[in-house]
């Protein structure tokens, strides 16, 4: 029974937002305003039970000191978040952002030279490497960089200019760009028509019944 | 006389008074000096002069004022009688002549009148008069005398004789005061000094009288803002017969407010008070772009206002500048006070003043109300001449007329200026020939003043040494050239008839409004605040002249196209947003119609007209990137331990489902223990359920873990590589899952299960260079590009969408038999068997009935034969066993399913009780019971489970069917189908996604056409 609600609420709340379809109205709000909020209510609990519990539990409650100071520096800069708008103090909400944002640059870089630049790098001594395809994927790269007006001269109309093999370059780059670009979207494409499909399907089995 | 005075110096006199004879600076108080406007008071007419005169205070500028400071020795020099400079220099003739005759004289309250006026800047009395007649003889007026009578002097000495004269014999004068006063009723005696239509201002009853007071209360100054001079009680004026009165003055005895030209020149002309500094750039830039401005598009808002010819002065002249830097036209030249400005040549008005007025009646001739003040005194034609003896009419506005000229900037002489553009005078001129403004503005300078006799009333003729006449001024009265009319008549000159400069700057300045309108909207909101209701801490009423002043704004933006509606400015039609159309609506409305079927139609019909395109194969190629994922999973040995990372909104659920079902079928299969953690705690959950499903019977925390979600991206993945063990201390739920992980490595592999090539990115940055898991990746169709570089870095193993879904599952079932799927506890970790890498057999419906029927007959798992499961797994048509019980039926009945579409199947008999599994049309079951009420029906699983099924949805048979049933439970997700029905369930959604893809092909190219087209007819315009 409990399962059956279940199923007929998720088929109106997908016509709910189908109904987008024909304009924003209040049904389609109505229905993403409900996912949005009980995702946001799950999330939250969530939270406490996945991340926060399990963190005081080992160090705050754990009955160690050592463990007990280290629990408390996550709490004491999630407070200092609190008082980004006290005005005054807003400056030690700063601290936190400050370690966040370089943490999450530090970890960022270092992974990207270490798994993504050195890896790219090493790639032509990649054994068994196709040659054309190294040589095509290279030139498509700097074909790219000439399409997006590197190397171009500035001019006092400011406007710019190339030179003929740049230009001829960027053309070619361009028309990666464009290729690219209209990969992206027929895959972005596709999975909206795979998702679209089941819904339908859906609605067709409860349409069905059974 | 006044006949033989100098017309050109006919206000000397008045000029004298503003300073002092022997140096002395004249009073502050004096009324011909500074800022103030001397207007007559119309109060005072009728008044008995002492009363009136008593009663004004002493501050106020009125022409007692200006008599008391006559009389003031500080201010004014006292001279003799006998001093005969007095007497033929520098008093007027008439003023002479009227000195002598002393007592005689009438008083100036009886002749009406008053030059005072209240110093208010930006006064504007649309009026004049006549004064009264001069004494043919006297030196001084009886009435100045009188008037002088009542003031103190500082003595005798100082004073005239016949001021002291008049001072010795004050009662005398009082008196004598009195008698004028009566004699003022006597009409023949008005006739000597008092113009034709003041005559019988006595007649006038008081009831007219208060009509019209009531006519001025009506008129707007411009002053509302300023603080009202206390106003006399009023006495009837002096009423004139209607064939006397001045057109302008009945109108205002009417009661109508004229809103014409000098209201607007209020406005703009008197600085601070009430111009809007907006308005008066606004008209300043206007009028900067030169005399061949021609709005009459502005104009036909009814304002007959051009800025442009404002400027400039009929002899292109330059005027002098407003002091609020609005350039006004030069009104003294065209009304004769030029003559005695050193600036300008006074042959630059006079071909205007003096042409006489065709139609005196239409338009009232202010030149005569001008009187003296005009360099040639014009009579006008229906106006009765005066005999040739008698004398001319003193000047009415003597104190304006001569200070004019030195007052020029003066805004109150603007607005009296203002004033004498009355409708009237405009009415008289739009009768008149459209005026050739082009012609007057190219000419230097104005040809001679035409020339007439004294005392004629004909036509004006041009000098001998002049030009001639230009043919526009031809005909055309005094008052047609006032600044109203000629406003007006350019106002009248049709659009197509005007000069081509004229017209091609008016496109041009409707070009540049719509353009600016539509360039810049900053001047929208400047038109708008302009034109909104004025935002006042008092309640301030907006006058004539700053309404008009609003209308021009709207007039304006009307030349940008926009409009103003109820204050509200309202942008031209071309800059409105464009009304929804119906054209794109309907379009795309018919794009999801049209997408909508096509996804639609596979699913309901199996015809295969609508299948486009070739199925999923039916296992991966050995080195394709599924290829390699499927082979990493199926080398995992049981007991593993394989990090899956759920990275994925619920959005992407309906897509990774497919994939990730047989995955995790597969890890079960294989024995392998998934550890679940992830990013999205939503998805996370949801997972958790559908591993809850397919490995039916295993727990959690024991044979799989749904673990915590990570937070952060980077750093979060960071963290589950740096600090484990924490992290999958807890489950979802919090329970905790007894796994002690000393790190990544730890684990057979990891597949990542997202719909981000970010996350694919992150993985391969965060964790491939610091471990050696084995990395495999599920994505999205949608974010398989981006993250393929990243998968080829990492090993290359990558499931895309539910291509690879199908494929997978294809490959699974075709490499395990239903009965590998069942769950059995295992007592202790044993090795798992291993499967042949290759010779995958292609799934077909008849090979997948062939291997189950196969599976079936032999009663044994088509598996390694060493493994638990194969003398656990059961077969529905195999001999009944313990563990195989249920597969048989104890009724002897079966239950084939009915109907098209996938039924339920419950653990009790009522919709209340849970769906366990859904079961397609067609399967076949073993019946083990019924219902009481013979609505449920029992059914016996392979797998021995029982469940019921609605009767309504089966059919009973007593034989079983040819096909053995094809569900199993805990092979697929929370919707799991025979491999068979799911198979075809997916290739009927891999028929509409392919069809919709083609028909959004389609659609894509078709818009791209329609644009083109669109871009071509665009540019063709």
């Amino acid at each position: 029974m409990l399962q059956d609600v279940g199923l007929w609420a998720g088929f109106i709340l997908t016509l709910m937002v189908f109904s987008y379809l024909l304009g924003d109205n209040v049904l389609y709000r109505l229905a993403v305003y409900v996912f949005v909020g009980l995702s946001a209510g799950y999330i939250a609990v969530i939270t406490y039970n996945s991340v926060l519990l399990p963190w005081l539990t080992e160090t705050v409650f754990s009955g160690s000191l050592f463990q007990m100071i280290v629990g408390f520096i996550p709490l004491v800069l999630g407070g200092l978040l609190i008082l980004k708008g006290a005005g005054p103090l807003g400056w030690l909400a700063g601290l936190t952002m400050a370690l966040l944002i370089g943490v999450g640059a530090a970890v960022a870089l270092v992974g990207a030279v270490s798994g993504t630049l050195i890896p790219l790098a090493l790639e032509p001594t990649r054994p068994g490497l196709s040659l054309p395809d190294f040589l095509f994927a290279v030139t498509g790269v700097i074909c790219s960089l000439f399409y997006f007006m590197y190397l171009a001269k500035p001019m006092p109309s400011g406007q710019t200019r190339r030179s003929l093999p740049v230009a001829a370059m960027a053309v070619v780059g361009e028309g990666v760009v464009a290729v690219t670009l209209g990969t992206l979207y027929a895959a972005a494409l596709l999975s909206s028509l795979t998702v679209f499909s089941e819904r339908v399907g859906f609605v067709l089995s409860r349409l069905g019944g059974g | 006389m006044s006949d033989n005075r100098d017309p050109n110096d006919d206000m000397s006199w008045l000029d004298d008074l503003n300073k002092s004879a022997e140096g002395n600076p004249p009073a502050d108080n004096d009324p011909l000096r500074g800022d103030d406007l001397v207007m007559p008071d119309w109060d005072l007419f009728a008044e008995d002069s002492s009363d009136e005169m008593a009663a004004l205070p002493a501050d106020d500028d009125t022409f007692a004022g200006l008599l008391d400071a006559a009389d003031d020795d500080d201010d004014l020099t006292p001279r003799s009688a006998d001093d005969p400079a007095i007497i033929t220099d520098e008093i007027p003739a008439w003023l002479q002549a009227s000195a002598p005759e002393g007592e005689d004289s009438p008083a100036p309250a009886d002749s009406g009148l008053d030059f005072g006026t209240p110093p208010a800047a930006g006064l504007d009395f649309g009026v004049s008069f006549d004064p009264p007649a001069p004494s043919p003889s006297a030196e001084v007026p009886a009435w100045l005398g009188m008037a002088d009578a009542g003031a103190e002097v500082g003595g005798d000495e100082d004073i005239p004789p016949w001021l002291a004269e008049a001072d010795e014999t004050s009662e005398e004068a009082i008196q004598a005061a009195e008698a004028v006063a009566e004699e003022m009723s006597t009409p023949g005696d008005e006739e000597s000094f008092l113009p034709p239509w003041l005559q019988d201002a006595d007649d006038l009853g008081a009831e007219e009288a208060n009509a019209f007071q009531a006519s001025f209360d009506d008129l707007d100054f411009g002053v509302d803002e300023a603080p009202a001079a206390p106003a006399p009680a009023f006495s009837p004026p002096p009423a004139a017969p209607a064939n006397d009165m001045p057109d302008w003055m009945r109108t205002q005895e009417q009661g109508r407010v004229d809103d014409d030209l000098a209201s607007l020149l209020d406005v703009t002309a008197v600085p601070g008070e009430t111009t809007d500094p907006l308005l008066a750039d606004l008209l300043n830039s206007a009028g900067s772009s030169g005399p061949d401005i021609d709005l009459l598009s502005l104009l036909e808002g009814g304002t007959p206002v051009q800025t442009g010819m404002l400027s400039q002065q009929p002899g292109g002249t330059a005027s002098p500048a407003d002091p609020d830097g609005f350039e006004m036209p030069d009104f003294d030249l065209l009304m004769g006070g030029g003559a005695d400005d050193d600036d300008v040549p006074s042959d630059t008005y006079s071909p205007i003043l003096d042409e006489p007025s065709p139609e005196p009646d239409a338009a009232f001739d202010f030149s005569a109300m001008l009187g003296a003040a005009a360099a040639a005194s014009v009579v006008d034609d229906d106006e009765p001449a005066p005999p040739a003896a008698a004398p001319q009419p003193p000047p009415a506005v003597i104190p304006s007329a001569a200070a004019a000229p030195k007052r020029r900037d003066d805004p109150g002489f603007d607005s009296f200026l203002d004033s004498l553009a009355s409708d009237d005078l405009i009415a008289g001129a739009e009768d008149s020939e459209p005026l050739d403004l082009e012609a007057l503005l190219r000419e230097p300078s104005a040809p001679a003043a035409p020339t007439r006799s004294r005392g004629s009333t004909g036509p004006l003729e041009p000098a001998d040494d002049a030009p001639p006449l230009p043919e526009f001024l031809r005909g055309v009265s005094v008052s047609d050239n006032s600044a109203a009319s000629l406003l007006r008549q350019q106002q009248d000159v049709p659009l197509d008839e005007l000069p081509d400069e004229l017209r091609a700057l008016h496109d041009e300045l409707a070009g540049i409004g719509a353009t600016a309108a539509a360039a810049s909207p900053a001047v929208m909101p400047m038109i708008q605040a302009a034109t909104a209701p004025p935002q006042v801490a008092a309640p301030v009423g907006l006058t004539d002249g700053q309404r008009k002043g609003a209308e021009l704004l709207r007039n304006l933006s009307a030349l940008t196209g926009a409009s103003v509606e109820g204050g509200e400015v309202v942008a031209p039609t071309g800059l409105r947003p464009r009304p929804r159309r119906v054209l794109p609506v309907v379009a795309r409305l018919l794009v999801v119609a049209l997408l909508t079927a096509a996804v639609v139609l596979p699913m309901v019909n199996d015809s295969d007209a609508l299948r486009v395109g070739v199925q999923p194969p039916a296992a991966f190629a050995p080195s394709s990137a599924g290829g390699t994922a499927y082979d990493f999973i199926d080398s995992l040995s049981a007991g593993s331990m394989v990090l899956i990372s759920v990275d994925y909104n619920p959005g992407s659920i309906a897509e990774l489902d497919p994939l990730v079902t047989p995955l995790l079928r597969h890890l079960f299969v294989r024995g392998v223990k998934p550890v679940i953690v992830g990013t999205d705690p939503v998805t996370l959950q949801y997972i958790g359920r559908l591993t809850d499903a397919i490995g039916q019977g295993r727990q959690r925390n024991v044979d799989y873990v749904v673990g915590r979600f990570l937070l952060g991206d980077a750093v979060g993945t960071q963290t589950l590589v740096r600090d484990l063990a924490p992290l999958l201390a807890n489950d979802i739920d919090g329970q905790p899952t007894g796994l002690d992980m000393g790190g990544l490595d730890d684990f057979a592999g990891a597949v990542i299960l997202t719909d981000r090539s970010d996350a694919v990115r992150t993985w391969a940055e965060q964790v491939a260079p610091v471990v050696r898991l084995p990395l495999a990746y599920a994505v999205t169709a949608g974010a398989a590009p981006l993250s393929d570089p990243y998968a080829q870095l990492t090993g290359g193993r990558m499931l895309v969408g539910l291509r690879d879904g199908m494929t997978y599952t294809r490959q699974l079932d075709a490499q395990y038999t239903p009965a590998d799927f069942i769950f059995v506890p295992l007592p202790t970790p044993t090795p798992t068997p291993t499967l042949p890498p290759t010779a995958v057999p292609a799934v077909t419906e008849d090979a997948e009935t062939a291997a189950t029927e196969e599976a079936t007959a032999e009663g044994t798992p088509t598996g390694d034969e060493a493994t638990p499961e194969a003398d656990l797994t059961l077969t529905p048509e195999a001999e009944p066993t313990a563990e195989s019980a249920g597969a048989t039926s104890p009724t002897g009945q079966f239950a084939v399913m009915t109907g098209t579409t996938r039924i339920n199947l419950r653990n009790g008999p009522g919709t209340d009780f849970d769906v366990i599994t859904v079961v397609a049309p067609g399967a076949q079951f073993a019946v083990a019971s019924i219902s009481d009420d013979e609505e449920w029906v029992e059914v016996i699983l392979p797998e021995g489970v029982q469940l019921w099924v609605a009767a309504s949805r089966v059919r009973l048979t007593d034989e079983s069917g040819s096909s053995a049933p094809d569900v199993r439970v805990g092979a697929g997700g929370l919707e799991q189908t025979s491999p068979l029905r799911e198979a075809t369930s997916l290739e009927r959604r891999w028929d509409s996604v392919a069809l919709g893809a083609v028909v959004a092909a389609i659609l894509i190219a078709v818009g791209c056409v329609v644009g083109v087209f669109q871009i071509i007819l665009r540019r063709r315009r």
